[in-house]
Formats: structure tokens, C-alpha cells, sequence
């Protein structure tokens, strides 16, 4: 337990007044006051206080800004700064850790409770229009925030009537070209249409598709040039069986490899000859956007979407998963 | 009774045997010392960290006058 001490200086002293620290102490200095006459003063002044070294160095210089004027006077007070921790909510250290990665594009945690916009905290900032009223505000499928529930009912032509859909301002995508999706699934949807967590479309082909596949495990593919053998990574683990989990596609755009997270651990990977191109793709949640139709939506639950422009790796993955889970 | 004027000091600064506050009045253009300048009611307020005797004022041991003010966890 610390006592605070106060010195006090008897009577008046002639600026500069100096009091120099005792031997054998240390001390944090939390407050000064002093009441500065200027009566006598020979021009304008700002009252000052200077921590200076026992070598004579000036090494802090703490001016009250205020400047008093020949001839007056006034009473001043220096306060250490507080010594603030700052307040970090669980959901604000999982999207602080997300926003802050390296390369992030968009990121749409997908925690509003109302309206027709998922925002884009991602520097695209491109946010994405809830068509179709999918269900907003459920609960989260991370610790805290909300997520958002999606039907996978399609019209009698098949087309999706709940996704959520935005025109895309990227640009030309850096540099090999490489990409990263994750987001949060939790549903029993049926893998039978491969059906899609997220699209990114030029308007015309698929750029990369991260959709549920097989029996029902994650799958990431690459698009390249018509024609050309596209990387597919399926995952192993069973992921529509109404268990929530972090899912994640990677594509490298110098090695072409696709590869699937799943809780942060590697799930599947391809080798391929694809390229990710991109000069202005569309993304979408739970559907295919870059067909008119807007087919094979999804159903479940789905939070925290998040793309990068880089292939992030597996420590990167899994310290999301960790911190979405609270870990 | 008007209001003191409020400033900043840093809060990391640790003060160990030797270092001097100084309390003193500057030209806001220049930074030098202006003249004339007096000061009363000085209190320095510390948390000491490692204390012992020997501190001085103007050369003067300012020790007697040396009280606790504020208890801290």
C-alpha cells in the first residue's frame, strides 16, 4: 500500500523554484498547484513545469497552455494523465482481432438487428442488402454481437429468397491474387445442391466459391481462365449437422492451393492450376450472385464474414476461432 | 474565485534521487525564462515508490512540512 505524500513550500519563491528529489527515492509526480504572480513579470509567460534530470537534462517540459500576461496572475494545477486500461468487449476483441489482421477487404460481422443493411467494417467498405428480410439480431455465433439466419427457400424458378448482396468497389486485387474467407455456419441445410456461404462474382463467372459440398463438408474452389481445371478443397468433418463452427477457404494465388478450415485446423487442401482474378467482384452471403437467379442459397445461420486479400495462415485461423469462441 | 488553469504531466515518469521539479514561467515564443515571476501555495504531490530523507527546496528541507495526504491501494 502506497501513502501519497504532498510537499508544501512555505511562503513565496521567485520562479524558477526547484525541488530537487531526495536520495535513496522514487516517485511517480501526480500533482502540481501553484499560484503564479506576474506582477513583476518583464513580458507574457507560460507557467511551466520541468522534470530535469540529475544529469541537468530537461526531460519532460509541461507548459499550461494558457498564456498569462505581464502583470496578471492565476492559480494552476498540473495532474499526471490517468493511467487509462481500455474497455475491450468481448465481440470488439474478436472484431478488433479480425479488422486488425493484415489484408483484411471486408469484414461484415453481421450484428445488426433490424433493417436492410449488413455494414462493411472492412476499409471496401462495401456493404452488402438483405434481401428477402433473412432473420437479423439471433443470437451470435460467437460470444457475443448477433448473427443473422438465412432460409435456403428458393422460388419456383430457383432463385434465393434470403441472401445478402452488395456491388463490389475492390478494384484490381493485389498481387498474386491469393484470398481468404471465414465466417461462422451453424444449420442442417442439405449439401445435395452444393449450396453457398459466400460468392464472390465479377457479374459473370465465379470468382471463388465457399460452399457446402460432398456430404456435407466445406468446399473452396478457385476459378481460372474457361476451360482450365478449377483447385476444389473439400474438407472431411461434417459441418451441416447443426454444430456451429469457424469455416475458413484459402486460395494462394503463387501455388495455386486451395485449402479448408474448420475451427481453425486444416480440414482439406488441392493442389491446382487456378488464378483468382478480380477487378471489381460482387460478394454475396448464402447464395450464388453472379448468376441473374441468384441460386443454390443456403440455409443456417451465418456470422462474422470476413475476407482477406492473402492466404492467412493456420496460427492466424485458429487464434480467431480461439477468440471467438472466448478461449 | 476563478478556476485554476489545468496542464498535463506525463504519466510514465518515474522520479529518482537527484532529478529536480521545476517550476517556472517561459516565453510562449521563445521558451526562455521570463523574469519577475513569483510563485506561492506550491505543493508537490508524489507516490513514492522508495522513499528516504534529504530532499531539498531552494536548498532548503522542505522535510517538516512533509505530510500524507491521500491513502491508495
Amino acid at each position: 500500500m502506497a501513502i501519497d505524500q504532498q510537499i508544501q513550500v512555505a511562503g513565496q519563491a521567485s520562479a524558477p523554484l526547484s525541488y530537487t528529489v531526495p536520495n535513496a527515492i522514487e516517485a511517480a509526480l501526480l500533482c502540481v498547484n501553484a499560484t503564479i504572480n506576474g506582477a513583476g513579470a518583464s513580458g507574457s509567460f507560460l507557467p511551466t513545469v520541468e522534470i530535469v534530470s540529475d544529469g541537468g537534462l530537461i526531460v519532460a517540459r509541461c507548459p499550461c497552455f494558457t498564456t498569462i500576461a505581464a502583470g496578471a496572475s492565476a492559480e494552476v494545477s498540473w495532474f499526471r494523465l490517468r493511467d487509462v486500461q481500455p474497455v475491450v468487449s468481448p465481440t470488439s476483441e474478436y472484431q478488433n482481432l479480425v479488422a486488425n489482421t493484415a489484408d483484411i477487404r471486408s469484414y461484415w460481422p453481421l450484428d445488426e438487428t433490424s433493417g436492410t443493411t449488413f455494414a462493411d467494417l472492412g476499409p471496401s467498405n462495401v456493404p452488402l442488402t438483405a434481401v428477402g428480410a433473412p432473420t437479423m439480431g439471433v443470437s451470435p455465433l460467437i460470444t457475443t454481437g448477433h448473427a443473422a439466419t438465412f432460409s435456403g427457400a428458393v422460388d419456383g424458378i430457383g432463385r434465393s429468397q434470403q441472401y445478402a448482396a452488395g456491388i463490389g468497389t475492390y478494384g484490381a486485387w493485389p498481387s498474386p491474387g491469393s484470398v481468404t474467407i471465414v465466417l461462422w455456419y451453424q444449420g442442417t441445410f442439405s449439401a445435395a445442391t452444393n449450396p453457398w456461404f459466400f460468392s464472390f462474382d465479377d457479374g459473370h463467372f465465379r470468382i471463388f466459391q465457399f460452399r457446402l459440398g460432398g456430404a456435407g463438408v466445406a468446399a473452396m474452389t478457385s476459378f481460372r481462365t474457361i476451360g482450365a481445371a478449377n483447385p476444389v478443397a473439400n474438407g472431411a468433418t461434417i459441418v451441416n449437422d447443426g454444430v456451429k463452427r469457424m469455416l475458413a477457404g484459402t486460395f494462394n494465388g503463387s501455388t495455386f492451393s486451395t485449402k479448408v478450415y474448420v475451427n481453425g485446423v486444416l480440414d482439406g487442401s488441392s493442389a491446382g492450376t487456378g488464378r483468382f482474378v478480380s477487378d471489381g467482384p460482387d460478394p454475396a452471403i448464402a447464395t450464388h450472385w453472379a448468376s441473374p437467379l441468384g441460386d443454390k442459397p443456403i440455409g443456417g445461420t451465418i456470422d462474422e464474414v470476413a475476407l482477406f486479400s492473402r492466404e492467412l495462415s493456420a496460427t492466424e485461423l485458429l487464434n480467431f476461432y480461439n477468440a471467438g469462441i472466448g478461449a | 474565485m476563478p478556476q485554476p488553469l489545468i496542464a498535463a504531466l506525463p504519466q510514465d515518469l518515474v522520479l529518482t534521487s537527484g532529478y529536480i521539479i521545476r517550476l517556472t514561467a517561459l516565453n510562449p515564443t521563445t521558451g526562455a525564462v521570463i523574469t519577475g515571476v513569483t510563485v506561492t501555495d506550491v505543493t508537490f504531490q508524489v507516490r513514492p515508490i522508495n522513499i528516504g530523507p534529504g530532499g531539498t527546496v531552494n536548498g532548503v528541507d522542505p522535510m517538516p512540512l512533509l505530510v500524507p495526504t491521500t491513502e491508495t491501494a
